[in-house]
């Protein structure tokens, strides 16, 4: 084999970087060695964003919440605030930190194949060089004597000193990326500004670096060593601490919640599913604005990260109900939960409540449990599936104009819709464009249109809180939180999911009104939001509903009576107690506003009369009128209900008429 | 709906069906866990299972054998004339059911389905042999039971010592129509007297 000159070796490695070499280790860890350096701003096209570099179906749901970047940041707050308005004062970017990313065949190397170290002896004296994968990059120290640096590596059994401030980094631009890790929006920040013509703005900038590989990772050398798993790890925590978050992103990087565990492993598990346009796209996760977190802002999604998550920490993971016990199952690990006896037993877990010693444990319970059941209950309704095939038939319809050449499509399906992202500005207008008409399109879609009320917080929340309240009931049968999640949505189609019936229709559901609806607006408060959990559970009342659960729950024949039983008490019990709050909200509003309320003539005169009064007779006619209305109002509610369940009226429990079953303040 | 007859409810799951209008008599048992509770029937390995019924097992034992240990030591004299002492002592427990449920599965061949035995100990507990047996007279069992659960009372307390908590306990209650306390005592002190539970106060 000829043995090429080493001049000609060298050439692979087109890029080179000079600076301050490092090494940072623990007793423990693995070895990172770094380069600190600087880059002018002409050559930014070095850097890459984990945006430009991570393959969409090669990474976790951690990793693409880290690597989204919010261009309404770069643009407003490190463009147009910060590079832009420099007069008169200082302005510095902190280094950015940036791996070396090695690249197989398009996809990202697991481990170096080889390492080796050498010494070269030259005309400027020895150099202490270690080259990776041959010809991926190379390390270059130059060396000198122990008593004039503190720098030294081991070579060959023998202690050799080097310059620490002279080293140089030498990559085959083939075979390595710069990827930055921590300073995404600062590297994009850049890289627009010089688009949009303001390279002489930031011309003479030195941009600070920190190039940091791991050396360790070498498939040769039996260590257990990732690439991939480094840089990930690394990705997650840099990019964690970095900067106030808001939004969803509060949920997506908080450590000690179970509800931001659930929302996490959720995430997860929908961007597994549906191929390279996931699940993940009905489920909003990178809204930074708080304000917008809680509702589901694309015509395309299901739910959102913040409405789940708050729906389990404040009525789910609570201190009532046992709920955190029974659905995270926690009694089949209580013994591995009390490791540490100071730690909460098993029964006192809850949102606020738990060591991070068991965090572990939860997280697999709730991979167990939880996360399933909330698949379940967010893809199994029809009027979910209706949501997913709508975006479906868009995405084809997109492909077809991709297909067809027309400019901005592919920009928009690739750039905004494969980076979970809206376009913005930023965008060219034509991507623009292509975005306004898929969500047009989208809008335009009946079938879509008639299922927007189960796609809002409110109806979300309710879902969750009914599937807890319902696996609470029938949790001494064995059953899993996963098979009531089931029987649950399966329960819910004859009369909840169907668009037909109009369950929760403004003016054909009558018993709507004042509580969850104000004439067509829809009411969000605590009460309209239990109103809606009694009104779920309502359902079992109805026969074909409960012969629907029970088919698709499959409980042992011994229990299938007794739970049928109890779930057709509750359903009924549930009527009463929606219908009590109907009642409430009824009085309070005729209360106030009885002058707005279509009343006879007849009554309108009778309360004008009575308005006013002072006298306690008067007062107390006022008063009784107002319930006489309200009761005809309730009765005529639960007229509607009980047809829309297709119960008798008498047979929906007291509540409505006075107080719940046992007197207490029922909460679901 | 009026509660007749007595009726047992799992805490804290089933706290808010405990009446708010009656009062009675009610008594704290323990609430043997589920199969699915126990990781049974959940895939659960058999070692983990075993370890989690074991020490269950044990509290349960801790807590029935509190009471045991409390009461009076007399002569033989008349009535009038006999001298009484109230003793109280921890007990040393020789066996625990721990070693026994283990001894049992060290000798069967074929081992012994866990299903199996969990049938014969919630067959045993189904007995549910009062831990603690309190009144509620000018209170609703909703109001009485509240204050256990929440911690206002010293229940709590005890469950903890023996390693157990809320979730391991069930309440029965039976609701009673009564003029006035001292009845409603009287059956306190009568069915204490026959079960000595663990933690009343009597």
């Amino acid at each position: 084999m000829a043995i090429l000159p080493q001049s000609k070796q060298q050439q692979v490695f087109d890029k080179q970087l000079d600076g301050v070499f490092g090494h940072f280790k623990t007793k423990q860890s693995f070895a990172l060695n770094y380069l600190l350096t600087s880059i002018k701003t002409n050559r930014l096209e070095w850097l890459e964003t984990a945006s430009d570099v991570l393959d969409i179906r090669t990474i976790n749901f951690a990793e693409i919440v880290q690597r989204d970047i919010d261009y309404v940041r770069v643009q407003s707050e490190i463009i147009d605030k910060y590079l832009q308005k420099g007069a008169g004062r200082v302005v510095f970017f902190p280094p950015l930190m940036v791996t070396l990313f090695g690249i197989d065949g398009g996809k990202p190397i697991d481990n170096y194949t080889t390492v080796e170290p050498t010494i070269e002896t030259g005309p400027g004296g020895d150099k202490y060089l270690v080259r990776y994968d041959k010809s991926r990059f190379e390390f270059e120290l130059p060396l000198t004597k122990g008593d004039e640096t503190l720098h030294s590596i081991q070579h060959d059994g023998q202690t050799r000193y080097y310059y620490h401030y002279a080293a140089t980094l030498r990559y085959n631009s083939e075979k390595v990326r710069l990827v930055v890790l921590d300073g995404q929006h600062r590297l994009t920040a850049l890289k627009k500004l010089i688009e949009k013509g303001g390279q002489d703005v930031i011309s003479e900038i030195d941009l600070p670096l920190c190039v940091f590989f791991a050396p360790g990772a070498v498939k040769a050398g039996g260590t257990q060593e990732s690439l991939l798993k480094d840089m990930r790890e690394l990705f997650v925590t840099i990019n964690k601490e970095a900067k106030e978050v808001s939004g969803h992103f509060i949920w997506l990087l908080k450590d000690k919640s179970l509800a931001a565990m659930c929302v996490r492993q959720l995430g997860d598990a929908w961007k597994e599913r549906g191929g390279d346009f996931s699940y993940l796209h009905q489920l909003e996760w990178n809204q930074r604005d708080a304000s917008k977190a809680r509702q589901a802002q694309k015509a395309y999604s299901i739910t959102t990260v913040s409405i789940i998550a708050e729906a389990l920490e404040n009525h789910i993971f609570t201190e009532k109900k046992g709920y955190t016990y029974t659905l995270l199952n926690l009694g089949e690990v209580q013994e591995a939960l009390q490791a540490n006896q100071n730690a909460p037993i098993a029964s006192e877990i809850n949102e606020a409540r738990f060591d991070l010693d068991q965090a572990e444990i939860l997280q697999q319970q709730i991979a167990k449990y939880v996360t399933p059941s909330l698949d379940i209950l967010f893809t199994g309704p029809s009027v979910y599936k209706v949501v997913r095939q709508a975006f479906e038939k868009a995405l084809s319809l997109l492909d077809k104009e991709v297909k067809d050449g027309i400019t901005g499509y592919a920009q928009f399906r690739s750039d905004v819709l494969g980076k979970f992202r809206s376009a913005n500005q930023l965008d060219q207008e034509k991507v623009q464009d292509a975005e306004e008409e898929f969500t047009n399109k989208l809008k335009a879609n009946e079938e879509l249109g008639e299922v927007s009320f189960y796609r809002r917080n409110v109806f979300h929340q309710a879902l969750i809180r009914a599937w807890a309240e319902v696996y609470n009931l029938v949790r001494a049968y064995g059953l899993s939180p996963q098979s009531v999640a089931t029987a649950l949505v399966t329960g819910l189609e004859p009369v909840c999911f169907n668009p037909k019936k109009k369950f929760f229709h403004p003016y054909d559901a009558y018993y709507s009104q004042r509580v969850f609806f104000k004439v067509e607006k829809i009411i969000v408060n605590e009460k309209s939001k239990t109103s809606l959990v009694w009104l779920l559970m309502a359902n079992l009342a109805n026969r074909k509903a409960l012969d629907e659960f029970m088919k698709a729950l499959s409980a042992p024949a011994e229990v299938a009576s007794a739970v049928q039983k109890k779930l057709k008490e509750t359903g009924l019990k549930a009527a009463g107690e929606y219908l009590k709050i109907f009642r409430e909200r009824q009085l309070d509003w005729l209360e106030a506003e009885w002058k707005f309320a279509e009343l006879t003539d007849a009554d309108q005169e009778y309360l004008s009369a009575r308005e006013e009064a002072t006298d306690e007779a008067r007062i107390k006619e006022f008063r009784e009128k107002i319930e006489e209305i309200v009761g005809k109002r309730v009765t005529k509610a639960k007229d509607v209900l009980a047809n829309m369940l297709e119960v008798a009226p008498a047979d929906i429990a007291p509540g409505a008429a006075g107080p719940a079953a046992n007197g207490n303040s029922v909460e679901p | 709906m009026e509660q007749k007859c007595f009726k047992k409810f799992d805490l804290p799951f089933e706290l808010e069906q405990l009446s708010s209008t009656q009062g009675g008599i009610y008594f704290f048992s323990v609430r043997f866990p589920t199969d699915y509770e126990l990781g049974i029937t959940t895939r659960v390995d058999s070692e983990t299972v075993l370890k989690n019924l074991a020490g269950r097992l044990n509290n349960y034992a801790r807590a029935y054998a509190y009471s045991e240990l409390r009461g009076v030591l007399h002569d033989g004299k008349a009535e009038h004339m006999r001298t009484c002492l109230e003793i109280s002592g921890q007990l040393e427990v020789c066996t625990k059911p721990s070693e026994l449920l283990e001894s049992l599965l060290a000798v069967s061949k074929p081992p012994i389905p866990l299903a199996e035995i969990t049938r014969v100990l919630r067959f045993a507990f189904s007995a549910d042999k009062p831990l603690y047996i309190g009144i509620c007279f000018d209170q609703s069992f909703y109001d009485r039971i509240s204050q256990h659960v929440n911690g206002n009372t010293g229940l709590l307390g005890f469950l903890k010592e023996c390693q157990m908590s809320i979730v391991d306990v069930s309440v029965n209650c039976l609701p009673l129509d009564v003029a006035d306390r001292k009845h409603l005592r009287c059956y306190e002190k009568l069915t204490q007297s026959i079960f000595r539970p663990a933690f009343s106060l009597s």
